[in-house]
């Protein structure tokens, strides 16, 4: 359309007298403001557009040296929260192909590689992640040496995520995180709904064969509450905002992301240390 | 470009089919402004939203994704479908000067809106592995004003040919 064309028609429709002077042909109608001023506001709504997302994805990032300040292995207040890990089994003392479980950590300890999972225990996506890519990541590199999976709270939801991270830490007293943290996963039902209540997070301990007594004394003291806490601050410092949010090395990766996209990372991290 | 070609009004067109389109952006408007005020509410009380999918709306919603630094994406949503919701009614019922530039205002801004609602439905889908409906739905009330707001700025009523 020419701009005279555009321009020899009334907004409502009807031709200029000067229109109809020229009888010139109209093919379509002209619009409300011109179309350059129409290109130019699209051209300004994809560049704030553009602008919103860098900007989220700026705030996103963790702030530069946070990683490298969350603690390796249990160390801090992780650690108080694992008091039992010297009854585990010495890391790195197993043969090739068995997973080594340290408190809250699997791997050897000097292994190359650590990824950091911040998750709660009433996290679907945290739950489909224990179930689908973790299990893969362990047979493809935990098991071999290469990574280290340390596992922090992260309990956000409610009152029973904190209670079921507290309940997991009287477990790890015994040695038992990882069947522990499989055991509650496995039965997620409903949020807030009585699925990790005090009665069924102990039933879970009977059902693993841990010392019940002992472990009942831990879950009612609430003694985990602080650490948990501590945990859960130190992720947010660390720049976690939901769950699951794992770190390995710099990288943060957030969701739950199929294996292979874990095994792209690992295995670029992997390439680093050769 | 001369100065005819600028703007001009929307007064004088049958007033009927403008009318429609306009009141449909008002309500489109209002509709968004209610979605994202409840995902708001959702987001800074730590409440479990209400969804049909299996907790998509709860994952997408606290997912990091949700805000951009300590602003919840809602809110920001808010604030569009309140200045969506102002600038439709001026196009409708407002001074006859200022109606062809909310038209457009509401076009550019509804057009911010379905490229964001673009790039929230790939993280969804691609990085979340979630789907929210209210996030869904806000996405398509958004895009479905981008595309009225570009229908009467483009196709006003009364200017076909003849």
């Amino acid at each position: 359309m020419t701009e005279s064309g555009q321009n020899s028609q009334g907004m409502d429709g009807r031709r200029t007298r000067n229109d109809r002077r020229r009888r010139q042909p109209i093919t379509s109608p002209r619009p409300l403001v011109s179309l350059p001023m129409i290109w130019g506001v699209a051209l300004v709504a994809v560049m704030a557009v553009a602008g919103l997302i860098y900007l989220g994805e700026r705030l996103r990032q963790p702030p530069p040296g946070t990683i490298g300040s969350v603690p390796a292995g249990e160390t801090g207040p992780a650690a108080a929260a694992s008091p039992a890990t010297s009854a585990q089994a010495p890391a790195g003392s197993a043969p090739a192909g068995t997973i080594v479980y340290d408190g809250k950590s699997k791997g050897p300890k000097d292994g190359p590689v650590e990824l950091i999972e911040y998750a709660d225990f009433q996290c679907p996506v945290c739950g489909a992640h224990a179930r689908l890519a973790a299990p893969r990541i362990d047979e493809a590199y935990v098991a071999k040496g290469q990574v280290r999976v340390t596992f922090r709270h992260f309990p956000f939801i409610g009152l029973e995520s904190l209670q079921a991270a507290m309940a997991s830490e009287c477990a790890n007293e015994q040695g038992q995180f990882w069947p522990y943290h499989d055991k509650i996963f496995a039965n997620q039902s409903g949020e807030n709904q009585g699925a990790f209540a005090a009665d069924k997070l102990k039933g879970f301990a009977r059902d693993l064969g841990l010392d019940t007594a002992r472990f009942d004394a831990c879950v009612d003291s609430n003694k985990y509450r602080d650490p948990v806490r501590e945990q859960f601050n130190e992720g947010q410092r660390a720049g976690v905002r939901a769950t699951p949010t794992f770190f390995l090395s710099e990288q943060k990766i957030e969701g739950a992301q199929p294996f292979q996209v874990f095994q792209r990372l690992i295995d670029n991290e992997l390439a680093k240390r050769r | 470009m001369n100065a005819t070609s600028t703007a001009t009004s929307l007064e004088p067109a049958p007033a009927q089919s403008v009318s429609l389109r306009l009141l449909a952006l008002a309500a489109l408007s209002l509709a968004g402004l209610g979605i994202s005020g409840y995902l708001t509410y959702v987001r800074l009380a730590h409440a479990v939203p209400m969804c049909s999918t299996v907790r998509g709306c709860e994952t997408v919603n606290s997912s990091p994704y949700a805000a951009i630094g300590e602003i919840p994406i809602a809110l920001l949503g808010m604030g569009l479908y309140t200045l969506l919701l102002c600038l439709s009614l001026v196009a409708w019922k407002g001074p006859t000067a200022l109606q062809p530039w909310a038209v457009l205002g509401s076009f550019g801004l509804a057009l911010s809106g379905t490229l964001y609602s673009g790039y929230l439905t790939y993280i969804e889908v691609f990085v979340l592995q979630a789907l929210c409906q209210w996030c869904l739905t806000s996405a398509t009330v958004v895009t479905t004003m981008c595309g009225l707001s570009a229908w009467t700025l483009l196709r006003p009523p009364g200017a076909l040919p003849g």
